[in-house]
């Protein structure tokens, strides 16, 4: 008697393993993954920590940090109802050359269904934004570097690198640190067809980021970007929170460089 | 039995599984700190980080710890110590790991519960963002969040502790400050002389001339410095300079380099007059020495600006708080009894790692 219970024992265990987290067994009515691409593009190049890139305003740009902050994702289904992912807060891009390039989303437990788009944040909510120990909230973490310890916030957009200086004949280093709630900008991209999301299905939303538009918006050897002025003005040009004219000339780039390539999805195997 | 037994394997199977919570009796014994009704009987707290004895522990331990620094020989207590109220005693420190001269005065840490904006010029919008900065800034601790992450973790006894109060099998940066945040809020004075007055208790008795203080406070000082915190935790030019540079890095001008707003050049904000005695030298600065000092600025020595708060604003075109040296000495007499003595022998404040030793 005691090894049968024992047997029917494993039996449960085991079932109880895969059916809970690791099913393998495909159903179209099963919730599915889709992935989302955030390929940070320069022009036609990759957005890379060591590359030079030549902005539409002639300016010479090397990367040293290029992260921001994507949240608040939604799908949008073919009835126009909307799926919102929980917590749904990443640090995307790259910190420093010991960091990888994050440009991947999976995003998870998705009802099956038929998607006509999807809509994100640059940023985070200002109920998110008010306090910077957010870490039940997705990736969010304080003290990274993407958020500020004078001002509470965080970063939405924390690029940092260097530019030809017209004026000095030499590089000169920028930050562009954007933030506050008036620089959170909601994108929406619709398909312009519909993807199938369901267990049984592999799907991606590809998109490409055009940091470029950004520098097409404000250029870097451009007067009155300095902020705060640091101890040596002819290093550094910085915009924060201020020039507000600025900043809001970033963030309005910002809302717009984000490009739709393709969707696709496969019926796996 | 058996059958019992087997229902427990298998829910183990599943927590193990897909769940990496820890289990529900690993629980910290959630506190309310109970102050004066004129404060308000309790002690406010951000609903997502609410007071626990183990988490004002742990917050205690980390505050005196100087791991919290990249050369691990500067904690929170070498700039915030117990027997000057959680100031440190000068102008502007040069105690940091790189030794350079900070550009504002240390602070001190009373009755921060009930600010809603920290830092001279309230950039900090709570206890938890606020740590960060400290921590992080290379004049200051300079350490990187990741790396003392990582360095507590090595330590099974803190190990043990977060997961005691965070109910999770791990340490992050957030649950740093959380705890932190837990242990400064926890200090709260509101045991001088002046609240043994005011709740009628032993002690509590104020002579002539410090009841005279207090009457001249309420009516010279209480624009600003009100109710029983002693300050409207509110921000404001008080006449300290003319002109608000924008070196070193915006600092000077108070306010106006959070909000942008022309109105808040040159305002700070309004320290308690709690333990007042305690935590010279005074202004964002430290640029009085002596609480005398600050009252001859008050009558005599402001300078005026466009922003000058309105409240110094007198008739005539002339400005300040007219006292005379009688009142000071009265006013001077009164603070006196703003001392917690009490607060400042607190055990419960103090290093940890001290009172292990002996």
């Amino acid at each position: 008697m005691k090894s049968i219970y024992f047997y029917t024992l494993i039996g449960l265990l085991f079932t109880g393993f895969f059916s809970s987290c690791d099913d393998d067994n495909m159903d179209p009515e099963m919730p599915g993954t889709v992935s989302l691409m955030l390929e940070n593009k320069f022009g036609d190049a990759n957005v890379d920590l060591s590359s030079t890139f030549t902005s539409s305003k002639g300016d010479e740009i090397t990367f040293s940090r290029f992260e921001y902050i994507i949240s608040n994702v939604e799908l949008v289904k073919e009835d126009g109802s909307i799926y919102s992912i929980p917590d749904s807060y990443y640090f995307m891009g790259q910190r420093s050359t010991d960091d990888s390039k994050r440009e991947m989303i999976e995003l998870k437990d998705i009802p099956a269904g038929n998607y006509k788009g999807i809509n994100f944040s640059v940023g985070v909510d200002s109920e998110t934004n008010a306090n910077t120990d957010n870490f039940e909230k997705g990736d969010l973490e304080g003290g990274v570097g993407m958020d500020w310890g004078w001002a509470s916030g965080y970063k939405f957009i924390s690029w940092n690198g260097s530019y030809f200086n017209d004026v000095e004949n030499k590089d000169v280093n920028f930050s562009f640190h954007i933030g506050t709630d008036a620089n959170y900008k909601t994108i929406t991209k619709d398909f312009g067809k519909t993807i199938s999301i369901n267990d049984g299905m592999t799907s991606q939303i590809h998109l490409e980021v055009m940091a470029g538009k950004v520098f097409e918006a404000v250029g870097l050897n451009e007067t009155g970007l300095n902020y705060p002025p640091p101890a040596d003005v002819k290093t550094f040009t910085g915009v924060m929170f201020s020039p507000e004219d600025k900043a809001t000339a970033i963030a309005n780039a910002y809302a717009e460089m984000f490009m739709l390539h393709h969707v696709h999805n496969m019926e796996m195997n | 039995m058996e059958k019992r037994f087997i229902l427990f394997i298998l829910l183990s199977g599943f927590v193990i599984a897909c769940d990496q919570d820890i289990s529900p009796e690993i629980t910290p014994t959630f506190i309310e700190l109970d102050v004066p009704e004129y404060m308000g009987k309790t002690v406010p707290f951000p609903e997502r980080n609410p007071f626990s004895k183990e988490g004002i522990e742990l917050g205690r331990m980390l505050f005196y710890d100087p791991i919290l620094s990249s050369n691990n020989q500067i904690s929170c207590a070498t700039c915030h110590k117990q027997e000057l109220a959680f100031s440190d005693g000068v102008a502007l420190s040069t105690l940091g790991v790189s030794g350079n001269t900070l550009q504002r005065h240390a602070p001190a840490i009373i009755n921060l519960a009930w600010n809603d904006g920290l830092f001279w010029d309230g950039g900090a919008k709570d206890l938890e963002s606020l740590t960060f900065a400290p921590l992080a800034h290379p004049d200051e601790m300079n350490q990187d969040i990741t790396e003392l992450v990582e360095e507590l973790k090595q330590i099974p006894d803190y190990r043990e502790r977060f997961k005691k109060v965070f109910g999770k099998d791990t340490i992050q940066s957030a649950l740093i400050v959380r705890a932190l945040a837990q242990f400064q809020r926890s200090l709260i004075s509101h045991n001088s002389k002046y609240d043994k007055y005011l709740r009628n208790e032993e002690g509590g008795t104020l002579n002539s001339l410090e009841l005279k203080g207090m009457e001249l406070v309420g009516k010279k000082c209480s624009n600003c410095h009100s109710g029983e915190f002693f300050t409207d935790f509110s921000y404001h030019n008080n006449g300290l300079d003319a002109v608000f540079p924008a070196e070193p890095e915006h600092v000077g001008k108070g306010r106006n380099r959070v909000t942008l707003n022309p109105e808040e050049l040159g305002a700070f904000k309004t320290p308690t007059l709690r333990n007042i005695m305690l935590t010279a030298p005074y202004m964002h600065d430290g640029r009085f020495k002596s609480i005398e000092e600050v009252l001859d600025h008050y009558a005599q020595n402001m300078v005026n600006s466009p922003t000058l708060d309105t409240t110094f604003i007198l008739q005539n075109e002339n400005f300040g708080v007219p006292l005379s040296e009688e009142e000071k000495e009265a006013i001077v007499a009164f603070f006196q009894t703003l001392t917690d003595f009490t607060f400042i022998n607190n055990q419960a404040h103090s290093n940890p790692f001290l009172i292990r030793k002996e």
